[in-house]
């Protein structure tokens, strides 16, 4: 119960504090829709490519826009000698890092759903036949992102090169979240009849459960150093 | 609580080459109210993160309020209060919402008759429904104290506690740390104005390149370790 509420607190204070800023979320936004059409006008009009190229620019183009976000997401406890603070309310480390993670995964889910609607829109892209299996692809490659993303943050908040450090710790490690988000998202915007998409979403199964316990195990580590 | 709440003995400190604090040794009873003193730099605000166990000591151990200070981290911290240089405070969120925040986290329910009643006392009252990020300096520090005014801990540390504040803010601090004093609080005050803080302390530590340079009565600090 105690558990609960401290992550309550954390993701409705920082959900509290974005809407009254709203910096991250419409800085990604902004980020991702711009980089949907340089891409566009870098490909060019020809639907076919832009079709065929989507599933891989979509998860891109969340994966920088992600980014921005993650940036952020300690440095406002950083900047006040709030974290020392939340520290020493004795409160669960894992409340604090799933707390932080819930209000990434948000803003990742934001991003991605605005960036597949505009991309619908621009490149003429099909509405899938099974919707749900996208919602499942989305909700588990977010997930990871955030879990992934929140981790390094919370390394390199006390590091001086912070922004610069982040894509170069988080990119390499999300590259097989990566290949089965693009390979499943696109037999999904397919149709799948097949059940293809299927061994690429155990796979992000497997990568979230396996990130998502590694974090909570060290999350407390890291808080601490 | 036993009456004997901090025990620290053999306490060093080092951050990469320099050594920040070197062989210190604390003893403080319940109600005690201590002065640690000494120039910018002397290791003050380091002793004090150890007692908060935001720091894990090089070498050295000891005890706060019973429990060993590298092996029950948790349990000391549900009882001591710190106020440091940064206040913790989130800027986004408005005094009220600061003090909630601290309540909820803590496990408390945050009644607002209470909330309020405890920025009265720091004279914030009308300013409670203000994002913090208007706020002087002083403000802050006076919402902090607050915050502190709203939990029942056992042992408070206060690093600079009259910095940034203007006299009534002074003023203010110092009828809280008599009003501790008197709850039987045990108190830490670390400081490099020892006019500010000697008259409120029964006991004096003067720290000088992060060595015990006094301990003992405030009265009878030489005058050759004090500045």
């Amino acid at each position: 119960m105690n558990f609960i509420r401290c992550l309550a607190a954390i993701c409705h204070k920082d959900l509290l504090s974005e809407l009254r800023k709203r910096e991250t979320l419409n800085s990604i936004l902004f980020f991702g829709i711009l980089i949907i059409f340089l891409f566009s006008f870098a490909i060019g009009p020809e639907t076919a490519l832009l079709k065929k190229l989507a599933p891989g620019l979509l998860w891109l183009v969340v994966l920088f826009s992600a980014v921005l976000a993650l940036d952020r997401s300690f440095q406002a406890e950083a900047e006040e000698g709030c974290l020392d603070r939340l520290i020493l309310y004795s409160v669960s480390h894992r409340a604090i890092f799933l707390g932080k993670l819930f209000t990434n995964f948000l803003f990742v889910l934001i991003v991605q759903t605005v960036v597949l609607l505009m991309m619908m829109v621009l490149y003429d892209l099909d509405v899938p036949k099974e919707p749900w299996n996208l919602v499942l692809i989305f909700l588990l490659g977010d997930l990871g992102i955030a879990t992934l993303g929140t981790f390094y943050a919370l390394l390199i908040t006390k590091t001086r090169a912070r922004q610069v450090m982040l894509p170069l710790l988080l990119f390499p490690m999300l590259i097989p979240l990566l290949l089965a988000c693009v390979f499943a998202t696109q037999y999904a915007l397919e149709g799948d009849p097949f059940l293809q998409a299927r061994p690429w979403i155990e796979m992000l199964f497997v990568f979230d459960s396996i990130f998502l316990s590694a974090c909570l195990l060290t999350a407390g580590l890291l808080l601490e150093a | 609580m036993n009456s004997r709440v901090v025990e620290l003995t053999g306490i060093s400190q080092r951050f990469a080459t320099h050594w920040a604090l070197r062989d210190i040794g604390l003893v403080a009873n319940k109600g005690d109210c201590i002065a640690i003193l000494g120039p910018n730099g002397c290791g003050k605000s380091t002793l004090l993160k150890i007692l908060a166990t935001l720091l894990e000591p090089t070498t050295g151990g000891g005890t706060i309020a019973g429990f060993d200070i590298r092996q029950n981290t948790l349990k000391i911290r549900n009882q001591v209060e710190w106020l440091g240089h940064e206040l913790g405070l989130y800027k986004t969120l408005t005094a009220e919402e600061n003090l909630k925040f601290s309540c909820v986290i803590k496990g408390r329910k945050p009644l607002v008759k209470k909330l309020r009643e405890a920025m009265a006392e720091v004279g914030l009252n009308a300013v409670g429904g203000k994002p913090i990020a208007s706020f002087s300096v002083g403000m802050r520090k006076r919402l902090s104290l607050a915050r502190i005014l709203l939990e029942s801990p056992e042992f408070v540390l206060l690093d600079e506690p009259h910095a940034n504040l203007d006299r009534e803010g002074k003023t203010l601090m110092n009828r809280c740390i008599q009003n501790w004093k008197k709850g039987g609080l045990t108190l830490l005050l670390a400081s490099h104005d020892h006019h500010e803080v000697l008259p409120l302390c029964d006991k004096a530590m003067v720290l000088n390149q992060g060595r015990v340079a006094y301990f003992g009565d405030p009265k009878n600090i030489p005058s050759s370790v004090i500045l």
